[in-house]
């Protein structure tokens, strides 16, 4: 049960900066993802915070005790790691162990605490085998076990769904989350997957170039984006993009034109953002635009379509439902509900309506 | 799935495979068996008559006190060597693994020891420990040792294995370093969250995961201490004092050469062959399967 409080953390390797000052405000038993692409900085962050980077600048804080300088060990921390790192001499009771036995706990307690995280996980009767001997979904609960047992403050989970097949890793979500839930225990996921980021995390820190580009929950930073790059990142498929110019009277796209949205004050060069589910079926929407299919993704619940229109560079995804026939070359019309329209600055990126 | 290769020509795989067929017969099938004929005969010192004594050869070495002397020298020296040399490669390994800085240099000057040759090994280590010029000698002097491994043979003794063990640590800490190298980092920060120091992660994690390296170690630095110290052995001690560091293969050497009791020397590497092919099947059978988990 524990708080984390990150202030102004940065992080170098000899002169590249990779983190640029990152502030983090973790509640006691909040589930914390951090989401971003490839060398984003999440999984450094993760492990400053577990003491296997150094800190170059700034504050980490596990319960109002600043952890910098302490070592792994002492921050009450526990891992899973992407590759689970199980200890492939060892069997799975003694994995378990491992940690309990370096406290020094006695005997019959290692054993109670083992047999009962194993049966809270369901691994009970690998209890003796040896990690090879497991499938990759059973190496992950053991490693998750291991976590477990040594009742942390803490728990950090390193891409621990990577390496699962598609259908386990849906399952083992919804099973970390129910676990973290049942143990209350203060969490930081890293992932870099935003469907598995969206649904688990209480708060989501959305990471971009060593920079914190927002933090909410999944349901304010989907609704609610500050800038381009999260507003593209989080939702999938990913929102459409639409180079626009403004004037007093009109906006205008490619060679059409429509009235201006009342909300939106600026003028110049803007980025309007539609989601591909935010498209609209109502034929008197003033916002409409005709082109050619140019490809069709039909997903059984509903189909994504690639619509390429002149006033575009890039083809418009639209999300529609599975009733909707639509083949490739067809001419297809799309309307955008002018009240999930976003717009951005068209050069510093941020949101501005 | 392999992909092979079909030649219409039927001589080519031969042609391919020759150099090394002809270069095992040449230099190991063709003297082995020499040996092995000749380990059944008995010449005199100059060659001018031989006969046939079938096993005689064999069984004057298993009476000969000598030989069975040689024998567990040998055993105690190849033991001394490979645990020596192990040791201090493993020790050197296990830092080189936290060195950040200069890593570079440190593992080069590691591994000269190994181009040096057995012979040089043996003149430096003699020079060190000289009775009465070594420098070593000097300070062993200082803290009251009466150093002299041309009188004293278990000093000699000493002598003979430091020098052969310290030509071998490059070669160990190489393996060494390598093993450690490709055990994932993320098992070893694992240990370091669940709270084991640098010395206990290395005996819980490390050493256990090089297992099978440090066999592999062990059998070929007996191999080592058995037949390649010769050099170190002749310029060091030339198996003396008395036959005190007389190990088989420098006794191959002086019973044939020096004592010219040809057969009986023949013999003897006959037996130490066996030995070899004992220590290499062990190997292969061994090795192959505890590298797997």
């Amino acid at each position: 049960m524990s708080t984390i409080n990150i202030q102004q953390l940065k992080k170098s390797y000899q002169n590249t900066q990779v983190i640029h000052g990152v502030d983090i405000d973790i509640n006691d038993g909040e589930f914390v993802v951090l989401v971003g692409p490839s060398g984003c900085g999440k999984s450094t962050l993760l492990r400053m915070v577990a003491g296997l980077e150094s800190i170059t600048e700034g504050e980490i804080k596990i319960d109002d005790t600043v952890v910098n300088d302490l070592e792994p060990k002492d921050r009450g921390i526990a891992m899973v790691f992407q590759n689970y790192a199980l200890y492939p001499h060892m069997s799975v009771y003694d994995n378990m162990a491992y940690g309990l036995k370096l406290m020094k706990l006695p005997k019959d307690e290692i054993e109670k605490r083992v047999q009962d995280v194993a049966k809270l996980l369901q691994i009970e009767e690998y209890l003796t085998r040896r990690p090879s001997n497991l499938s990759g979904g059973q190496r992950q609960r053991v490693a998750m076990g291991r976590a477990i047992v040594r009742n942390p403050k803490v728990f950090l989970f390193d891409e621990p769904l990577s390496n699962l097949d598609a259908k386990l890793r849906v399952q083992m979500r919804m099973q970390i989350k129910t676990l973290q839930n049942k143990l209350g225990v203060t969490t930081i996921y890293v992932t870099h997957d935003q469907v598995e980021a969206m649904t688990m995390a209480d708060k989501l820190v959305v990471l971009k170039d060593g920079i914190a580009a927002q933090i909410g929950t999944p349901m304010e930073i989907y609704d609610d984006p500050k800038n381009q790059f999260v507003a593209g990142f989080i939702g999938s498929p990913s929102m459409n993009f639409i180079s626009c110019e403004v004037t007093d009277e009109t906006i205008t796209i490619g060679e059409q034109s429509f009235p201006r949205p009342a909300s939106v004050s600026q003028r110049g060069t803007l980025t309007m953002g539609v989601r591909p589910e935010h498209f609209s079926t109502d034929e008197n929407n003033p916002y409409s635009f005709s082109g050619t299919v140019q490809m069709v993704e039909k997903l059984g619940a509903s189909i994504l379509l690639y619509i390429h229109c002149d006033s575009m560079e890039q083809p418009l995804v639209v999300e529609c439902e599975n009733t909707v026939a639509a083949n490739i070359g067809d001419t297809f019309k799309v309307h955008i509900d002018d009240k999930k329209m976003y717009f951005f600055d068209a050069k510093t990126e941020q949101r501005i309506y | 799935m392999h992909k092979r290769v079909h030649y219409n020509t039927s001589y080519l795989p031969y042609l391919l495979v020759a150099p090394q067929i002809i270069i095992t017969l040449l230099f190991f099938i063709w003297p082995a068996v020499q040996a092995l004929y000749q380990s059944f005969l008995l010449e005199d010192a100059f060659g001018l008559s031989t006969e046939f004594v079938w096993f005689d050869n064999f069984i004057d070495l298993y009476h000969s006190e000598q030989y069975l002397g040689s024998f567990a020298r040998t055993a105690f020296f190849s033991v001394a060597v490979a645990g020596l040399s192990m040791g201090m490669a493993l020790f050197f390994a296990a830092l080189a693994d936290r060195v950040i800085k200069g890593s570079h240099t440190y593992r080069t000057l590691l591994i000269i020891p190994y181009a040096v040759a057995p012979v040089l090994a043996g003149t430096l280590w003699l020079f060190l420990f000289n009775p009465t010029l070594g420098i070593v000698t000097y300070f062993l002097d200082a803290v009251g040792i009466d150093w002299n491994h041309k009188l004293n043979s278990s000093q000699a003794m000493t002598l003979v294995i430091i020098a052969a063990a310290w030509k071998q640590v490059s070669y160990n800490f190489l393996f060494f370093i390598a093993a450690m190298h490709s055990i994932p980092k993320s098992l070893i920060e694992a240990s370091a969250i669940d709270g084991a120091g640098p010395v206990h992660r290395f005996l819980t994690i490390i050493f256990p995961l090089i297992s099978p390296t440090t066999f592999f170690l062990l059998v070929v630095n007996i191999i080592y201490a058995f037949f390649d110290t010769f050099g170190i052995i002749h310029a060091i001690t030339a198996g003396g004092p008395g036959n005190s560091t007389e190990i088989l293969v420098y006794k191959v050497f002086n019973d044939g050469f020096v004592g010219l009791d040809l057969g009986g020397s023949a013999a003897q590497s006959v037996v130490l062959m066996f030995i070899v092919i004992v220590l290499t099947v062990v190997q292969f059978k061994y090795v192959e399967r505890k590298v797997e988990y």
